[in-house]
């Protein structure tokens, strides 16, 4: 191994400005084992990411070398990224020399032993089994699907994500086998800035991180701006509830995010780039490390990069952790070092940014199309996708959705056929009742409106958003009211506290959820009064906020809850004037009766009442003082005869 | 460049790169602020300034957007006004409804506000608990539930003062102005200067009231009432009761402080004409020695504090008490003598403009020995309201002079309220000691005006003397820092807290313009155009004071006790 | 013994440049466990920035602590996904439990709870770790006995 990446190094420039077709055989031979077209041994990989390891991935890694020690079996064992199913993980996969990659699913260390010991003698434990993938080059296994033949992959078109899940992310020489560096190289000898400014203009390339932004503009901007210093930022603070999707890139591929980097910063003329990420001590943060070193050992980043007087510069920052930091110009007054407060837009930053300088900020997604842009062409782009919006997008599909994880879908597709044909639906068959699209700032989309297309214009024009790709399936159990309440109450807590209307407006908002989803504490009109005055004003403060908030957090802290006023009004009506709520989430306005056939006055219930609600005499049927009961449901726990029920 | 911006349906004149509300401002269009600051950097926090910009979708912010030439703009449209309304409701869900009892009352910016935009219910309410009080500090009170976050004593205290005691702490809802590790103000490294006090639109920030302890003391047998009135007062107490700045009601505040009670009012410049005098006398004393040490004066406490908790070396500030200790006293031994009464049944009152005083007041130097010299100290703000809580019309009082024996000073001393103005009376009285002669043109302008740092070399006789003057804290270390690396003497280096002096104090009436401090300082310089008695030395009451008095003079203690104070290192978080 | 180590990582960084103050903070805390007034002072000092905007700074963000010299952390996540499979019943369960075993004692808590937005494990919430131990699908009942065993295994 040692010896192929010593002649990769020696022949690097080669490698890379040839446009992968090597001259020299020996080293084609190596590249091509590097891809896992041709390989001596057995291959065993094993998707290790955020995700997987929650699922028990680091057990099963161990399981595995266990087992080849163990059976004196003589196989590379190669973490990779994941693949992006998380449902399915840990997921492993087994390349036999000439056959093709088989992956498992599910994977735990019990299950290592039996899937091995089969697969070794070229047998397939067919429930243990998620799909083989194709390659021309290899046998195929029989009775085992393709991983196109997959509804979860069906519909997908994985360019960002191809990698991810089959290579090492921590081998350079993987990603460079597979392609990976020539654009960048291409770039800095064929292309002046400004002609790779144009050719992600004509692209269409659209920012992937909210505001959909076209990036090739906003770097021609910080381009044509004149100034001593410049920079790019890489914005992976992702830390919407609910969102994932750059952390798979990150952990899965982080060269690709390098690689885009590097050809921002050169065709900005930035100096220095910085990755800001999510979180510290992650594994994205070590393999973003390693990548940085070992690229630069390659010659790849620093100073003067294959004599072509380029200098590229990327340093990692770990952001401390605040929501609103994701924004641009907090993230900057952030890594300046101050509190991350947004300031007032204009100047932006492509004029005026970090230390005053021309900044272009830019989402990991966004950074990871480049690559392929300059490698295929933006006519190869735009090939994908509708009139408005180019290209593919990663969403996070999660919540009650049969098939979790993070897809790749070209624009234009619809949001029925990512919930119900790559998510397969609603997990345990229950009724679909909404899609959350976009976060805590994001909407609601009913069923009927699902129909609609990935496309910046039409969502917007039916009052929705992108946003950074969390897309969240709520069933039937789910309450709106109630997970509206948490979005505003994150929003409250997550607001940097600048400005009177998004400080303010959300926390009276959350308060007046808050009456909404609970009895009166002390049962007065006055209450009453108060709970049906702030529901009036809701939809006033929501207008309000929208058109005076300073940042993107305060402007569309109100969407959720415009959204599900819209679309679920009877739901908001069941909790203001029923007093109930239906799917029995919001617990504090449940209201328990004691079934008098059940009890047999254990007294238990009695003596836990926090409430003193309960009366009754030992051995006699026990009653519940509706108007006492705050709805605890602490009865109800301890009930060990079922007696008590909620009404 | 200027050009043509249509507001409202009227064309107005505006020009190039200035901001939307400058325009506004100019030609007589108010559009309600409350984080805004001239002269400071806009920070967008209160979005009470929004205006409606045809073909924007959203609100635009008047104080941080520049006009541009194709600007159509309506400042008071439906949609504006509700939106500023509601904002307005929004700062009202977590504001205590206390206005009745609230030291702003009627002079409060959310109050106003809330007036004028006609706001008649409170339609939210905000759950949380209310914040604590802090009413540790010597001179400040913060009540963090008034508190609207506009970030403006914030500002001030970093960009104007430089002293950096508060910032914003937290984030989001739980977003509070505290100083450094939450702590009290009292353990912070506030100076007092009450700048921030100044600018707070609300009653976030108060100074310390001390009218109760003054009203215990009215008509009380046994105890004798006194006041004593630092030249600042005379000058701006008026302005409290509707009058234009520039005019000097000495005379009527008299009458008006003998109305509330006191039995006599005596003024502090007459302290300061000594205070020069033994000022001038050490650094005569060094010049003549040669002794190349820099003396810093100590008469504003707010810039001792501020030397005391920093590394200064403490043994370069003078070691002359204040003019209101000195005056203090003088209060409790002279005229204690000369009315036969003990100290104890004095109650001493200071009429001050400045709220690092009341923190000077109760310094255990000042408060610990056989009496404290000062008991209360009222701001100008605070004399104001005792006035008219004794129900006096201020303007019609008839002016009446001080109380003997402290009614004789100089004009110089009265100097003592402006930047420069101590340097200069000083300079005054060394340069005689020095020379023995009289100078004719005594006007300094060099020591004059509102810059940052003020220097002057003058001769006189065989002698150069090096003055300097550091106008507003922030500007303390430029001078430091020239002194250290330039290699540069100053024989005496004068320092006010506040950018133009005791005119400009924390204490003073609150909305305090740029032009009423041109005023205050004119009226002062000609005062002192006017009198014959210009210099300290030749105030007869100084003559006569140690000629005569200082004999007679029973002190506790010694000398030192009239004089001298001591300064002692204070850790604080800076 | 701290001082020099607090001086060892401040050379790292170039004098009085404030925008490194955030990632010295994050050094600090990872050396001595929170962010103490001394540390604060040293920094203050060696950026010329004034105290009271190093504690503004700080308090911004999540991560940094004060007085608590914490030796693990719990972690919650309230995604979406996490929050729609009843997590803040979780939460309530690990704050009232990790109440429990720390006391009221600022100064010495042995577990603080981090809440993090997401843990991409969005199909098997919700999610709770206690260090480095997973516990998925996790439900109040299973808190306390899985703190029990951590208690154990450390010795605490
Ligand atoms: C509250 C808030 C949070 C944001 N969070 C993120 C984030 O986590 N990641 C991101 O890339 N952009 C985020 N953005 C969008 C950024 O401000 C910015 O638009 C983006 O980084 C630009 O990159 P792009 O042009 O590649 O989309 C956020 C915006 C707001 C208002
Ligand atoms: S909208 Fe919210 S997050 Fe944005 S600046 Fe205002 S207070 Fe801060
Ligand atoms: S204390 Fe006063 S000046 Fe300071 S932020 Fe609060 S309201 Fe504004
Ligand atoms: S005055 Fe413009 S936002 Fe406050």
């Amino acid at each position: 191994m040692s010896s192929i990446e010593n002649d990769i190094k020696i022949n690097i420039k080669n490698i890379l400005k040839n446009s992968g077709e090597c001259s020299n055989k020996e080293i084609a031979d190596k590249l091509s084992y590097l891809k896992r077209e041709s390989i001596p041994n057995a291959v065993i990989t094993i998707g290790i990411g955020s995700s997987s390891i929650i699922a028990g991935a680091v057990d099963t890694l161990n399981a595995i070398k266990n087992y080849i020690s163990t059976k004196n079996i003589k196989a590379d064992v190669i973490e990779t990224g994941n693949l992006g199913f998380c449902s399915e993980e840990p997921v492993i996969g087994v390349q036999l020399p000439g056959k093709n990659l088989v992956l498992f699913k599910r994977v735990d260390a019990k299950s290592v032993e039996f899937i091995f010991d089969a697969i070794f003698s070229n047998d397939i434990i067919s429930n243990k089994v998620l799909c083989q993938v194709h390659n021309s080059l290899h046998h195929p296994w029989e009775d085992i699907p393709y991983m196109e033949d997959l509804p979860f992959f069906a519909l997908q078109r994985r360019n960002l994500l191809r990698n991810c899940g089959f290579i090492n992310p921590e081998s350079i020489y993987e990603y460079i086998a597979r392609g990976g560096y020539k654009s960048f190289v291409k770039s800095i000898i064929n292309y002046p800035c400004t002609k790779v400014c144009e050719i992600i203009e004509e692209s269409e390339l659209r920012g992937r991180g909210g505001s959909g932004f076209l990036t090739g503009l906003k770097w021609k901007i910080a381009l044509t701006s004149e100034a001593n210093n410049k920079f790019v930022i890489c914005n992976a603070d992702e830390s919407d509830p609910g969102a994932f999707t750059n952390i798979i890139l990150l952990e899965g591929d982080p060269h690709r995010l390098i690689e885009g980097i590097a050809i921002a910063s050169y065709a900005t003329g930035a100096d220095k780039a910085y990755i800001y990420i999510r979180s510290r001590h992650n594994l994205a943060y070590q393999r973003l490390n390693k990548a940085i070193q070992d690229a630069k050992e390659l010659g790849l980043l620093g100073y003067d990069i294959f004599n072509s007087g380029v200098n590229i510069n990327i340093i990692i920052k770990q952001s401390p952790g605040a929501y609103v930091c994701g924004e641009e110009t907090a993230l900057i007054a952030s890594l300046e070092g101050k509190r991350g407060m947004p300031v007032t837009r204009p100047p932006y930053p492509a004029v005026k940014g970090f230390n005053g300088m021309p900044t272009v900020i830019n989402n990991v997604e966004t950074l990871a199309n480049i690559p392929d842009i300059i490698d295929k062409g933006p006519a190869w782009f735009k090939n994908s996708g509708t009139f408005s919006s180019k290209g593919t997008k990663l969403f996070s599909l999660g919540g009650k959705v049969k098939n979790c994880g993070v897809v790749e879908v070209p624009m234009g597709i619809s949001l029925k056929d990512i919930v119900f044909k790559i998510g397969e639906g609603v997990k345990d068959d229950n009724k679909f009742k909404a899609l959350l699209i976009g976060g805590p700032s994001g909407y609601f989309v009913p069923e009927h409106k699902l129909n609609i297309e990935i496309d910046y214009e039409k969502l917007r024009d039916e009052g929705f958003s992108i946003g950074t790709g969390g897309l969240v399936v709520i069933d039937e159990s789910g309450c709106i009211v109630e997970i509206t309440k948490f979005f505003m109450e994150f929003t409250a807590r997550e607001s940097c506290g600048k400005c009177i209307p998004c400080r303010e407006g959300t926390k009276i908002m959350s308060d007046i959820l808050h009456s909404v989803t609970r009895k009166p504490v002390n049962g007065s009109g006055h209450e009453t009064l108060e709970r049906f005055k702030g529901v009036m004003q809701l939809e006033g403060l929501a207008d309000v906020i929208k058109n005076t908030a300073l940042c993107g957090l305060g402007k569309n802290a109100a969407n959720p809850l415009v959204s599900s006023m819209k679309w679920f009004k009877e739901e908001y009506e069941e909790h203001i004037f029923d007093r109930k709520c239906y799917v029995n989430v919001c617990k504090q306005l449940r209201c328990f009766k004691i079934d008098a056939e059940n009890c047999n006055g254990c007294n238990i219930c009695f003596q836990k009442c926090p409430e003193k609600a309960i009366i009754g005499t030992v051995l006699q049927p026990h009653f519940i003082i509706s108007n006492k009961c705050t709805g605890c449901g602490i009865c109800y726990d301890n009930c060990k005869f079922s007696a008590i029920v909620v009404v | 460049m200027i050009y043509d911006i249509e507001v409202n349906n009227r064309k107005i004149k505006a020009y190039r790169g200035e901001t939307i509300l400058s325009a506004l401002q100019r030609n007589g269009i108010i559009v309600p602020t409350l984080c805004f600051m001239k002269d400071l950097s806009p920070t967008g926090a209160c979005r009470m300034c929004v205006v409606e910009v045809e073909g924007e979708k959203n609100l635009v912010t008047a104080c941080s957007h520049t006009v541009e030439e194709w600007m159509k703009i309506y400042t008071h449209s439906l949609k504006v006004i509700n939106t500023r309304k509601l904002i307005i409701e929004m700062l009202l869900a977590s504001h205590p409804d206390e206005c009745l009892y609230c030291i702003r009352n009627t002079n409060c910016e959310l109050q106003k506000y809330t007036a004028e935009l006609n706001v008649s219910e409170r339609r939210f309410n905000n759950f949380s608990e209310r914040k604590k009080n802090d009413v540790s500090g010597a001179g400040i009170s913060y009540e963090p539930s008034k508190c609207i976050l506009c970030g403006r004593c914030v500002r001030v205290c970093d960009e104007i003062q430089g002293v950096n005691t508060i910032d914003f702490i937290k984030r989001g809802i739980s977003t509070i102005i505290n100083p450094s590790f939450s702590k009290s103000i009292s353990n912070s490294n506030c100076i007092y200067c009450g700048q921030c006090v100044r600018v707070c639109p609300t009653a976030a920030l108060t100074g310390k009231n001390h009218i109760p302890y003054v009203l215990k003391n009215v008509h009380k047998q046994n105890t004798k009432l006194v006041a004593q009135c630092s030249p600042a007062v005379a000058i701006s107490i008026a302005e409290e009761f509707g009058v234009k700045a520039g005019k000097d009601f000495s005379g009527q505040m008299v009458t008006a402080l003998k109305k509330c009670g006191f039995d006599a009012v005596f003024d502090t410049s007459v302290s300061i004409d000594l205070h020069i005098y033994e000022t001038a006398k050490i650094i005569a004393e060094k010049i003549k020695n040669n002794d190349k040490t820099t003396l810093f004066s100590s008469s504003c406490p707010a810039w001792v504090k501020y030397a005391e908790q920093s590394d200064f070396d403490l043994s370069r500030l003078s070691i002359i008490k204040s003019p209101q200790q000195i005056m203090a006293t003088l209060i409790k031994t002279l005229y204690a003598q000369n009315v036969n009464i003990k100290p104890e049944n004095i109650f001493s009152v200071s009429i001050s403009p400045c709220l690092a005083k009341k923190y000077e007041a109760q310094r255990e130097e000042h408060s610990q020995n056989i009496y404290n010299e000062v008991d209360a100290v009222l701001s100008v703000r605070e004399l104001a309201r005792l006035i008219k809580l004794s129900g006096i019309d201020f303007l019609k009082c008839e002016p009446a002079p001080f109380d003997e024996p402290f009614n004789i000073r100089s004009s110089a001393s009265n100097l003592y309220a402006v930047s420069g103005g101590e340097a200069e009376s000083i300079l005054r009285t060394v340069i005689f000691m020095l020379t023995g002669k009289e100078t004719k043109d005594n006007t300094y302008t060099k020591l004059r005006g509102f810059k940052d740092i003020k220097e002057i070399s003058v001769k006189a006789g065989i002698y150069d003397i090096n003055f300097a003057v550091v106008n507003g804290i922030k500007n303390i270390h430029k001078l430091l820092d020239e002194i250290k690396t330039c290699k540069r003497h100053y024989d005496f280096v004068e320092i006010m807290s506040c950018s133009g002096g005791c005119i400009n104090g924390g204490g003073q009436p609150l909305k305090t313009s740029v032009e009423d401090l041109k005023l205050r300082t004119k009226i002062i310089y000609e005062n002192d155009k006017k009198d014959v008695i210009n210099k300290a030395h030749k105030s007869p009451f100084v003559n006569d004071f140690y000629n005569d008095t200082l004999n007679r003079l029973q002190l506790v203690t010694s000398f030192d006790e009239l004089f001298k104070t001591s300064y002692k290192y204070k850790k604080v978080l800076n | 013994m701290n001082d020099k180590n607090i001086d060892s990582i401040l050379k790292k960084y170039p004098v009085g440049k404030s925008e490194n103050l955030i990632f010295i903070l994050q050094e600090v805390q990872d050396l001595i466990g929170y962010i103490s007034i001394e540390s604060v002072e040293k920094i203050s000092k060696y950026l010329s920035l004034p105290t009271v905007k190093i504690y503004g700074v700080a308090t911004f963000y999540d991560e940094f602590r004060f007085n608590t010299n914490v030796k693990y952390t719990v972690k919650v996540c309230e995604g979406t996904s996490c929050h729609l499979n009843k997590s803040s019943e979780l939460i309530e369960e690990i704050k009232y439990q990790l109440s429990l075993i720390n006391g009221s004692k600022e100064e010495e808590q042995i577990f603080c709870l981090q809440i993090v937005p997401c843990m991409c494990a969005c199909d098997k919430g919700p999610v709770f770790t206690i260090e480095n131990e997973y516990y998925t699908f996790a439900s109040p009942e299973i808190v306390k006995p899985a703190l029990d065993k951590f208690i154990e295994k450390n010795g605490i």
